[in-house]
């Protein structure tokens, strides 16, 4: 981009483009620099948390590791007015993980809330992230102020985390998302539960240490 | 000279729309846009923009309208396809498209003509057939629109003129009720839903109903 805005100085002679504002060449570059930055966030939140080293159990940092996961998150949930508000993320807190679970944990989450806070309207669409660290476990609440899980699941919502169920649409929802959630927990010898909130969406992830 | 009007959320998308539309429109037609602001604050967005773009319709601001399908805004989210059936609930023959990049979604909307429903990705597509040809038929329509519109503006007109010059005749009248409820299609006219049933008949009819009745009473 940096070459085609020199191309268009040269061809200007280095005065200011005056034609029709809606052709302005300079808008249009860093238009297409802002989509550019976005696709590339979407490429980093596939590709980055399969990187070799984040595959293998290692000691890992967990606030460092969410909160870069979380950033590459910001910019794609804020395109969608969708802001990250009370993220609580203790420092030096740190577990034998492979980090690729973490981000599957979170991913799917955060791709979850963005689907259904966009559905939202009449508030300001917020998600929620807080870390405790306990004397013998983790436990990470992730909640957004969405719909409620569906009414289907009242009596036992945690079958939300089955394979094959959607609060979504047919044509929207795999039924997937959560599954791979909870076997990325259960990979860690861990629990996950939905959050009983009188408004929005939650879950509670309890690994051991 | 045509006034486009555009709803969207989006002014990068904004600048999109008016660019094909400034390189596709046929050399010589004039035209103009309006862009409808969006209240982040209004929690009755969807009426808000409708009555405003009502509004516009009857005093001729406008003579098309290009919806977004998704608008976003901090607080709010409306769909093009609400704004959409609102405005043609009210302004049947108002011509209206909306850009989405979900283009099935929207056709399997039956309240929706699928030939009102454009594929974004394709309509900023400036240099290619499918961008000119709906660039063209949004004139095309606009166009039909704006003729059939100031027809019958001009026949009510010419009728309001002879029951001033010849009186409330009969014939008259019902030729320029039928004429204004056509028109009410084109541009609101504030007619009551009386008005639009109302037939000159029938009124002849009940009238004659009540002078009986009156004479049997006495």
């Amino acid at each position: 981009m940096q070459y085609l805005r020199k191309s268009i100085n040269l061809i200007l002679n280095n005065k200011d483009y005056t034609g029709d504002e809606d052709f302005n060449p300079y808008t249009l570059i860093n238009e297409v620099e802002n989509t550019d930055k976005l696709l590339n966030c979407w490429i980093n939140i596939i590709m980055d948390g399969v990187k070799t080293r984040k595959i293998q159990r290692n000691e890992i940092l967990l606030d460092k590791t969410i909160n870069d996961i979380l950033k590459l998150w910001e910019p794609l949930l804020e395109k969608k007015h969708i802001y990250l508000k009370n993220i609580i993320l203790p420092d030096n807190v740190s577990m034998n993980m492979s980090e690729i679970d973490m981000y599957l944990i979170l991913n799917n989450f955060l791709l979850n809330s963005s689907w259904f806070l966009e559905e939202t309207a009449g508030i300001r669409r917020e998600i929620n992230v807080k870390l405790e660290e306990k004397d013998k476990e983790i436990i990470l609440y992730l909640e957004n102020n969405g719909p409620k899980l569906d009414e289907k699941y009242k009596e036992n919502p945690d079958r939300i985390f089955d394979a094959g169920e959607t609060s979504k649409d047919k044509d929207n929802g795999t039924g997937l998302g959560l599954w791979i959630t909870r076997e990325a927990v259960i990979r860690n010898n861990g629990e996950i539960h939905t959050l009983d909130k009188q408004e929005g969406f939650g879950i509670k992830v309890v690994l051991p240490k | 000279m045509y006034k486009i009007g555009i709803i969207d959320d989006e002014i990068s998308e904004i600048r999109k729309i008016r660019g094909a539309i400034k390189t596709n429109a046929l050399e010589g037609v004039q035209f103009d846009f309006k862009i409808y602001s969006l209240e982040i604050n209004s929690g009755t967005l969807t009426d808000d923009i409708v009555n405003e773009v009502i509004e516009d319709i009857k005093e001729n601001n406008i003579s098309t309208l290009i919806i977004d399908q998704k608008i976003m805004i901090e607080t709010n989210k409306v769909t093009g396809a609400d704004i959409y059936n609102k405005i043609k609930d009210a302004v049947p023959k108002f011509p209206m498209i909306i850009l989405t990049n979900y283009v099935e979604d929207n056709i399997s909307n039956k309240d929706l003509d699928p030939d009102k429903v454009y594929k974004k990705s394709l309509f900023f597509k400036i240099e290619e057939e499918y961008s000119k040809d709906m660039v063209r038929n949004i004139f095309i329509n606009a166009s039909k629109y704006k003729e059939d519109r100031a027809k019958l503006e001009l026949e009510v007109d010419e009728l309001k003129e002879e029951i001033e010059e010849k009186g409330n005749k009969k014939e008259v009248i019902a030729k320029m009720i039928d004429k204004e409820s056509e028109l009410d299609n084109f541009c609101p006219t504030d007619q009551t839903q009386i008005d639009k049933v109302f037939n000159a008949d029938r009124i002849e009819k009940i009238l004659k109903l009540i002078k009986e009745a009156n004479e049997l009473l006495e």
